[in-house]
């Protein structure tokens, strides 16, 4: 059989399978018990796929996912998150399109709600809409805003995706978590100017209003010192110890887990319900994510092993063309994956295969993954079926339509293929400040 | 009645086993804190925490397994599904639920061969700390007859006709969104 006939049937199979309704990580398994039985020798094969299983998650580099979602699970169902939206509130002044730029501003610090996306939206989305309607902000303005700050949690570390990414990948997690805080930010800033400027032209979409929130300012900054300071200080110490290569990434996220719980005690939101609850929640989100990732080293060495993931290299380096266009049609592939599929699943197919290529075209690794990270958070928002629309459709006002919400958040799919494309011209946004780092 | 008490059961094993992994995943947020604080405070790092995380690791996710599966945790691709009628749906859930059982089964057959083999010849991690393999294995098997069983009972409950798949629902199109 060729190779292009083996990866057919591999790749048809999986997105039946999906399609089905079996769980993601059950359907990998199938394919890996499937394909193992029948290249690896029978039940020898089998054998050495409960192996495989128990290789792929004995990973101390990954332990910070779980760590990374426990904290912000403490921190937001503890109430220090919307406690920091008030503050931040208080410190907005008469710009256009407040509220949205509050939810750009809020999604950027809670970026701490790592794992998923869809739990910044939730959130955002919970405290934001029901004043955006209040003060009359038309859907452009509510709906986007949030769904675009939501999946900045994927961007911004703490990001448990960005660890998976990096472990599926293998290539240095904490260069690599160092390495996404320049997209991060550089897409907070885009959907910034976007919401002035269009909150300027069309002052309608997002009427100017007085806030009532008007504290005097020392109350002000002693509320900001109390609320905002400290989780500032969990993060950048969590991000510095692995810049300044103090700790590993799995070291530093075990003590902002840990510096999470003693504040969430100290602001006395430390109840045995959210202990229980935050504790359980990260138990699910975990669970998920590692099962999906029992079956990559099977499913990997069975692509190597049939010679698919070669043929595909041989081919996408044969090309005539710029290898830099290569590489934009990867991602333009990965895109339309994103359309159906969500972002764990799409790394485990693709990373086997796009990872040789990257290699084989010469370009950095830590650059392609940080691209493709972007390109996992627009998968969970691209219409029609991104996960997050549908969290968001949960969370918006009544009467929204399904075509609102897809309207409403396409603007900031548009800005974050801007970024993509600024991080494929210039790849110093994403390659300097993992070049700074201290080893 | 037989049946029933069999769910119920299943239904406490899974929660016996989803609280053994947070007390896991707390143990080893923990140790990993002290380790740091003993390396860098006392410079007399505890050799053995990296390693025993590692497992914790298998620990967690199989113990957790059946029990996110019953939680509806475990992520899929829904949307097809959702544009299927309840019949439909039912007859993937079937489908969907039989290949459930023939991972769970071969990962619960073969995992115990592989940590009996493992306790018959007395297999050691080759690391410092010289853990016994069959500790480490013994999860898969475990996990994997836990889910085995969520996966059956979503089978009964899917050919009865009676299992109500709650997380479709919220996708399903409704009156609202056709205006």
């Amino acid at each position: 059989m060729e190779w292009y006939e083996v990866l057919g049937i591999i790749f048809g199979c999986l997105m039946a399978l999906l399609a089905m309704g079996v769980p993601v990580a059950f359907a990998f398994l199938i394919i890996n018990v499937v394909g193992v039985y029948i290249f690896w020798n029978g039940t020898a094969g089998l054998n050495q796929l409960v192996l495989s299983v128990s290789n792929s998650v004995t990973h101390f580099t990954i332990l910070p996912v779980p760590l990374f979602i426990l904290m912000g699970e403490l921190l937001f169902r503890s109430g220090i998150a919307a406690k920091q939206m008030d503050v931040l509130d208080s410190w907005m002044g008469r710009v256009p399109g407040r509220l949205s730029l509050m939810a750009v501003a809020g999604g950027t610090l809670f970026s701490t709600l790592t794992g998923s996306g869809v739990a910044g939206t939730a959130m955002l989305g919970k405290i934001l809409v029901p004043d955006m309607e209040k003060r009359g902000y038309k859907k452009p303005m509510t709906l986007g805003p949030i769904l675009g700050s939501g999946g900045l949690a994927i961007m911004i570390p703490p990001s448990a995706l960005g660890v998976l990414l990096a472990s599926i990948g293998n290539f240095s997690i904490g260069d690599f978590l160092v390495a996404i805080i320049g997209p991060g930010l550089l897409m907070a800033v885009l959907y910034a100017l976007y919401i002035l400027i269009r909150a300027y032209l069309q002052p309608e979409l997002a009427p100017p209003y007085i806030s009532e929130n008007k504290l005097p300012i020392i109350p002000r900054i002693l509320n900001t010192i109390l609320y905002v300071i400290p989780i500032i200080t969990i993060i950048g110490t969590v991000i510095g110890l692995i810049f300044f290569g103090v700790a590993t990434p799995t070291e530093s996220a075990a003590l902002g887990a840990l510096a999470a719980f003693i504040m969430s005690y100290l602001y006395g939101g430390l109840t045995v319900e959210v202990t229980r609850e935050s504790l359980k929640s990260t138990l699910q989100i975990t669970v998920m994510m590692f099962m999906i990732l029992t079956g990559s080293t099977a499913f990997s060495q069975i692509l190597g092993f049939t010679g698919a993931a070669q043929g595909v290299v041989n081919l996408a380096t044969s090309f005539d063309i710029a290898p830099i266009y290569v590489i934009f049609m990867m991602q333009i592939l990965l895109l339309i994956l994103g359309t159906f599929m969500e972002p764990l699943s799409i790394m485990l197919l693709t990373l086997p295969i796009y990872l040789p290529i990257v290699e084989a075209l010469d370009f950095p690794i830590i650059w392609f993954g940080a691209i493709m990270l972007l390109n996992m958070q627009m998968a969970s928002t691209t219409p029609p079926f991104g996960l997050q629309l549908f969290v968001m459709k949960g969370v918006a006002p009544r009467g929204t339509t399904m075509g609102d919400i897809y309207k409403a958040g396409l603007p900031f799919l548009g800005c974050d293929f801007i970024a993509m494309v600024i991080m494929l011209a210039y790849p110093p946004i994403v390659l300097w400040l993992p070049s700074q780092m201290v080893n | 009645m037989f049946f029933q008490r069999l769910g119920h059961l299943l239904k406490n094993l899974e929660d016996i086993f989803a609280w053994i992994a947070i007390a896991i995943l707390v143990a080893i947020t923990v140790a990993v804190c002290l380790e740091v604080l003993m390396r860098y405070v006392f410079n007399s790092p505890i050799y053995f925490v990296v390693e025993l995380s590692e497992y914790g690791l298998l620990y967690i996710t199989f113990l957790g397994a059946g029990w996110a599966l019953r939680e509806n945790g475990h992520v899929r691709v829904e949307i097809f599904l959702a544009a299927l009628n309840k019949t439909w749906r039912h007859r993937m859930g079937i489908l969907s639920s039989s290949f459930g059982i023939i991972v769970s089964f071969v990962l619960l057959y073969f995992g115990t061969s592989r940590t009996l083999d493992a306790y018959a010849r007395g297999l050691f991690k080759a690391t410092i700390v010289e853990f016994p393999t069959w500790i480490v294995l013994i999860v898969i098997p475990l996990g994997s007859f836990v889910l085995l069983g969520r996966f059956t009972q979503r089978f009964v409950g899917h050919w009865q006709q009676t299992e109500e798949d709650d997380d479709l629902l919220m996708l399903v199109v409704t009156d609202e969104d056709r205006n």
